[in-house]
């Protein structure tokens, strides 16, 4: 079942991928998206704070420690030297000494031992030897088995090294931090004064003496030897659960040949833990803070600049597919983003290009069959009703064909500035080239094709309002067109259609109009109405004309 | 009247009459003493392996003495010196004898040696550095 199921659920993760996502959706996404990483950055970066922090604390410890360790072993010289250079004090050693009497000077070293074993108690003694001033051994003293062979010292190497100096450097100490299984601490000291007789070589514990780094530093120790082996531990030593509230510290005691021994401290971090922690979540809230104004901030603008506009065009470029485009970009705002800007002016040219005759700038056919519909579903609502009327030029073809296209086109651009100026102010559409948007309210005058335009009288629906329209639309053309240096003229036949009175049906109207308009070019009559037995003739005082004139 | 101007004066009697500190030792340290000889740590342990006889005199107070001191050298302060306590220490005039005090910035050794030389003692040696270079150089010393 599981087998079949995670193919199942890859599949609907992949249709859901498919999906497309919303402009507004995919950047509320980046925005969330930057908003995290920016939070999960703090959050690296209070992590970073806080390790370095510990490491930086744990770095000064180590220093104190190391500090401390020092001292502590300086301390231990100091109290070996002392304790060296006191066995010559016994009673008889220097008698015992010339005469290499080894029973007195086992003797007089026991004594030493066990004054300093038992009583001192400050160092923890391995061993005392004494050497004649050829390093040759005398007497040894020790607790228990721990001796060392007569030959070599409790260091390797330290006793040859005595040995091998000359002059005045054989009356300096020598000293050596070894770890001989555990770790020993072995100092050979010149008797004698300036006059060398012997030397004492004492062997101490050097764990013994770095215990008390528990109390110098206050803090709980365990020391290590090399081999692992622990050595001591302070009773104050925390179980593992509570080892997450403590530092730790080691510090490794660096001997002639590597380390020695190893000391761990513990620091109580508690405190130090709490207000890192404090601090770690201050900077989570404030870039909490941050983020969220930055993300709110940076939605907000790109809606503005970028989601409301671009959402404005499609919503705009949406209403041609719906309505045919004929809504006018009236409240449209000006986008802030510069290809934006660029994106809502080429939708203007478009939208020009795509309603608008580039010859006489007069609404094209297309613009003016959406605005025929519009007026036919508007009348559905208010009962108004409209006249239809189809205008095809009388004589075009004639100056066209002697004059040239160039000359035509600039024929029907100034007879399209005529026709328009008959249209009542701000009815005309397009006429200055202005994109639509809106439906007609008023007269539409559109060139659609040819030498053929079309006139919509909205709420016209007798004959004699359209007769007066009529009129005023011959007397315009009667004048004759300058064209370059030629004066030139032309007729208009005129078919009219009265909307839902001839013809509910649109395609029937159009039909009916065109009709009329042939029947009125093909008689020589000015207009004639569709639907009409008879034929309405306008008297015009410019008769339409048979062939070129004044040329 | 008179009590308040005589006791000013009175004080400053007393104090001029309160026993100070010895300045003894706290003289220019010359760099050389005439007809004595200067050493060093090692020198001077040379000195003691061709003298076996050589004396060590230490012409620091005792209680500089208490922080520790050359092994069989002696204690005289340059304050006791005098012709009388060095015959005592000294076994005789033309004797080596080395005297040593705190280190390069300690008169007392140059006091002790100028009265020794006075008292007629001939073979005069200076250990300048005295116990501080003594015990930085990691000689062994003793403490009382």
């Amino acid at each position: 079942m599981e087998a079949e199921g995670v193919p199942l659920l890859t599949d609907v993760s992949m249709a859901i991928l498919r999906q497309p996502v919303s402009l507004r959706a995919l950047t509320g996404m980046v925005v969330l998206v930057m908003g995290m990483l920016g939070m999960s950055l703090a959050f690296v970066t209070g992590e970073i704070y806080h390790r370095l922090t510990l490491e930086n604390q744990r770095l000064g410890l180590s220093n104190l420690v190391g500090l401390a360790a020092t001292g502590i072993l300086t301390e231990l010289q100091e109290k070996a030297r002392a304790l060296g250079l006191s066995v010559q004090t016994g009673p008889g050693f220097d008698r015992a000494l010339a005469g290499h009497d080894s029973t007195t000077l086992e003797r007089l070293l026991n004594d030493q031992f066990h004054q300093y074993f038992v009583t001192a108690g400050e160092i923890r003694l391995i061993q005392l030897r004494l050497f004649d001033a050829d390093f040759k051994l005398l007497a040894a003293a020790s607790e228990g088995a721990r001796t060392f062979p007569a030959e070599r010292a409790a260091c390797p190497g330290l006793l040859e090294r005595a040995e091998a100096r000359q002059g005045p450097e054989r009356l300096q100490l020598i000293s050596a931090l070894c770890d001989e299984t555990t770790p020993h601490y072995s100092l050979i000291v010149p008797i004698g004064g300036l006059w060398v007789r012997g030397y004492v070589e004492v062997i101490a514990d050097p764990s013994y003496s770095l215990e008390s780094l528990e109390h110098t530093l206050g803090m709980p120790l365990r020391l290590h030897a090399v081999s692992g082996t622990k050595l001591y531990q302070s009773a104050s030593w925390p179980d593992q659960n509570s080892m997450h509230r403590v530092l730790a510290v080691e510090y490794p005691v660096q001997g002639d040949s590597g380390v020695v021994l190893r000391a761990t401290l513990l620091s109580d971090v508690a405190t130090l833990q709490a207000k890192l922690d404090e601090t770690l979540y201050a900077i989570l809230l404030v870039a909490t803070v941050v983020t969220l104004l930055v993300a709110g901030a940076v939605f907000w603008v790109l809606r503005r600049t970028a989601l409301e506009p671009i959402a404005q065009l499609l919503r705009q470029l949406d209403s041609y597919r719906q309505e045919g485009g004929a809504i006018k970009l009236v409240n449209s705002k000006i986008p802030a983003v510069k290809e934006l800007h660029a994106l809502q002016d080429l939708y203007r040219t478009l939208d020009h290009l795509a309603y608008t005759d580039p010859l006489t700038l007069l609404p094209n056919r297309v613009q003016f069959r959406e605005c025929l519909e519009r007026n036919t579903v508007n009348d559905r609502r208010q009962q108004a009703g409209f006249a239809l009327l189809m205008m095809d030029l009388d004589g075009f073809k004639k100056i066209n064909d002697r004059f040239g296209h160039q000359a035509g086109d600039e024929l029907l651009h100034q007879v399209a500035r005529r026709l328009a100026g008959v249209m009542r102010h701000g009815d005309v559409i397009s006429l200055l080239g202005e994109v639509s948007g809106m439906p007609a309210q008023g007269d539409l005058v559109a060139r659609l094709g040819g030498d053929e335009f079309g006139i919509l009288l909205p709420a016209v629906t007798r004959q004699s309002d359209v007769m007066a329209v009529v009129d005023k639309l011959l007397r315009a053309l009667r004048e004759p067109f300058q064209i370059g240096e030629q004066d030139c003229s032309v007729g208009l036949s005129i078919g009219a259609a009265f909307y839902p009175t001839d013809a509910a049906d649109l395609e029937t109207l159009i039909g009916l109009a065109d009709a009329a308009m042939y029947t009125a070019k093909r008689s020589g009559l000015g207009c004639v109405f569709a639907g009409s037995a008879a034929v309405s003739v306008v008297t015009t005082a410019s008769p339409p004309p048979t062939s070129a004139q004044k040329f | 009247m008179f009590a308040k101007r005589l006791i000013p004066g009175v004080c400053l009697y007393l104090c001029a009459l309160l026993p100070l500190p010895s300045q003894a030792g706290k003289i220019a340290v010359p760099e050389v003493i005439e007809g004595v000889t200067s050493v060093d740590a090692e020198a001077l342990i040379e000195l003691a392996q061709h003298y076996p006889e050589l004396s060590i005199v230490d012409a620091r107070q005792r209680s500089d003495r208490q922080q520790g001191y050359i092994q069989d050298s002696v204690s005289l302060p340059d304050v006791e010196t005098n012709c009388d306590s060095l015959k005592v220490q000294l076994p005789s005039a033309d004797a080596p004898v080395v005297f040593y005090c705190n280190g390069v910035k300690c008169g007392r050794s140059v006091i002790a040696l100028q009265i020794a030389k006075g008292c007629g003692y001939t073979r005069l040696y200076w250990f300048r550095g005295g116990f501080e270079e003594w015990k930085q150089k990691g000689y062994p010393f003793l403490q009382m």
